[in-house]
């Protein structure tokens, strides 16, 4: 009978699991809306921001700002942008995964600034060197947070501190795919004109107030600004739908298991009275005879 | 089409304007105010805090204040690029007053040189604007 009650006991446990693994894809599925949301929302300012410096940029070069200024890499950085959280299946592992192989391929060796614990916590095991830690963004991780980061990043590098600085995070290519990837942030290579700016007045330029230049210097860093926090939005975004593909498989296993072990307690529970009408018969049979 | 412009203001939190007027008066970082009307040449311009006014097609205008970011015209659009946009009507100006009063009071406490006024400079423009925008319009005459 002790063991019935234990796999009772289990059964119990598993389904309080389950009921956790449950809630926490419901969450997720709310969070990754409401991520998708501020994504959608972020679109038009993101591609509006491209389009006016992709006709700035046109023409320009590098020498033009020291953002778009080209370097031999004697020292470069990574962005890592992980999460805060576990419980999202390879979401963090892949991606330091990736991060490891890229700092191993690079030559120099590129340092870490990483946002998120999951990353914090692995590469502070590792031999590769931090540079710097943004703790807090996670706190309220709006464009202001994004926009402190990227001002950050683009003083380092308009500096001559550090002459190339990558990005690393987790793309969301579907609900059911998040893929890393490492993409570079400076120098910007500026976004290429796709539309046809030739409206009804033809081919006439623009009017640049301030200069050109002038302009060019004030859009770049409000650019660099806009790839950090597209970046960011991303990562959360797959951060939430990996999560919730990862509390699925959760709660179906659960519900495998518990399955699993409702089989096993009907056959033990089955067992010990086929024992006890055994014993009952085998009794009554001793004393007929 | 030729008497009308599409006017947007987007702000990374989501478009904030999308409507049809007849002409865009904007504050330009040098704090003088410019006026686009349709059929304008293509023009790019950067943006102070200031005000933004729309002239809708019956005659009458709608009010607003944006942070600094960017103007881009067409001979049939105005696309404004900026971190905030807020109606007039919407500013409380006491709410305001008592903000330009903290954030000159954080100012007044720190050394020149410090990487936090940079942020705190950006929001005292910001303030400021709205202020201006609500007691009279002295954002416009400041340039006048």
């Amino acid at each position: 009978m002790a063991n019935l009650k234990e796999i009772r006991r289990r059964i119990g446990s598993v389904k309080g699991t389950q009921k956790i693994t449950r809630a926490m894809r419901m969450v997720a599925a709310a969070k990754l809306r409401r991520a998708q949301e501020t994504t959608e929302n972020f679109r038009s300012y993101a591609d509006l921001m491209s389009s006016v410096l992709a006709e700035v940029a046109s023409g320009a070069s590098p020498k033009d700002h020291p953002l778009l200024e080209r370097r031999e890499p004697k020292r470069s950085l990574v962005l890592v942008i992980s999460s805060d959280r576990g419980l999202c299946g390879g979401f963090n592992s892949n991606l330091n995964r990736l991060v490891t192989d890229h700092v191993e391929a690079a030559d120099p060796e590129p340092e870490l600034t990483i946002i998120g614990k999951k990353s914090e916590a692995y590469f502070k095991r590792r031999t590769a060197t931090i540079h710097h830690i943004y703790s807090d963004i996670y706190d309220g991780p709006g464009f202001d947070a994004a926009a402190r980061v990227a001002k950050d990043l683009a003083a380092k590098y308009a500096s001559g501190e550090v002459d190339r600085i990558d990005l690393a995070f987790n793309e969301m290519h579907s609900l059911a795919s998040q893929k890393p990837v490492v993409k570079q942030l400076l120098p910007i290579a500026p976004p290429v004109q796709v539309e046809d700016k030739e409206d009804v007045l033809g081919p006439v330029g623009f009017i640049f107030e301030p200069k050109r230049i002038e302009l060019l210097g004030r859009l770049l860093p409000r650019y660099v600004e806009v790839e950090v926090y597209r970046a960011l939005l991303e990562s959360i975004a797959a951060e939430h739908a990996a999560r919730m593909i990862a509390m699925e498989a959760a709660t179906n296993n659960a519900q495998d298991m518990i399955e699993h072990l409702t089989l096993i307690y009907n056959r033990a529970r089955q067992g010990a009275i086929t024992n006890e009408l055994l014993d009952i018969v085998g009794g009554a049979e001793a004393l007929n005879d | 089409m030729g008497e009308i412009l599409r006017l947007r203001v987007v702000t990374p939190d989501g478009p904030s304007l999308d409507e049809e007027v007849t002409a865009v008066t904007a504050c330009s970082e040098q704090r003088g105010e410019f006026c686009v009307l349709p059929e304008h040449r293509p023009i790019l311009a950067a943006l102070g805090a200031g005000r933004l006014v729309a002239t809708r097609p019956d005659g009458g205008s709608d009010e607003f204040v944006t942070d600094s970011g960017f103007f881009e015209g067409g001979p049939s659009h105005v696309n404004v690029i900026t971190q905030r946009c807020v109606r007039v009507s919407d500013i409380d100006l006491s709410e305001v007053t008592e903000e330009i009063e903290e954030i000159e009071k954080e100012l007044s406490g720190l050394e020149f040189g410090d990487a936090a006024r940079g942020e705190l400079d950006v929001n005292l423009g910001w303030a400021r604007a709205r202020r201006d925008a609500v007691d009279g319009g002295k954002a416009g005459e400041d340039i006048t």
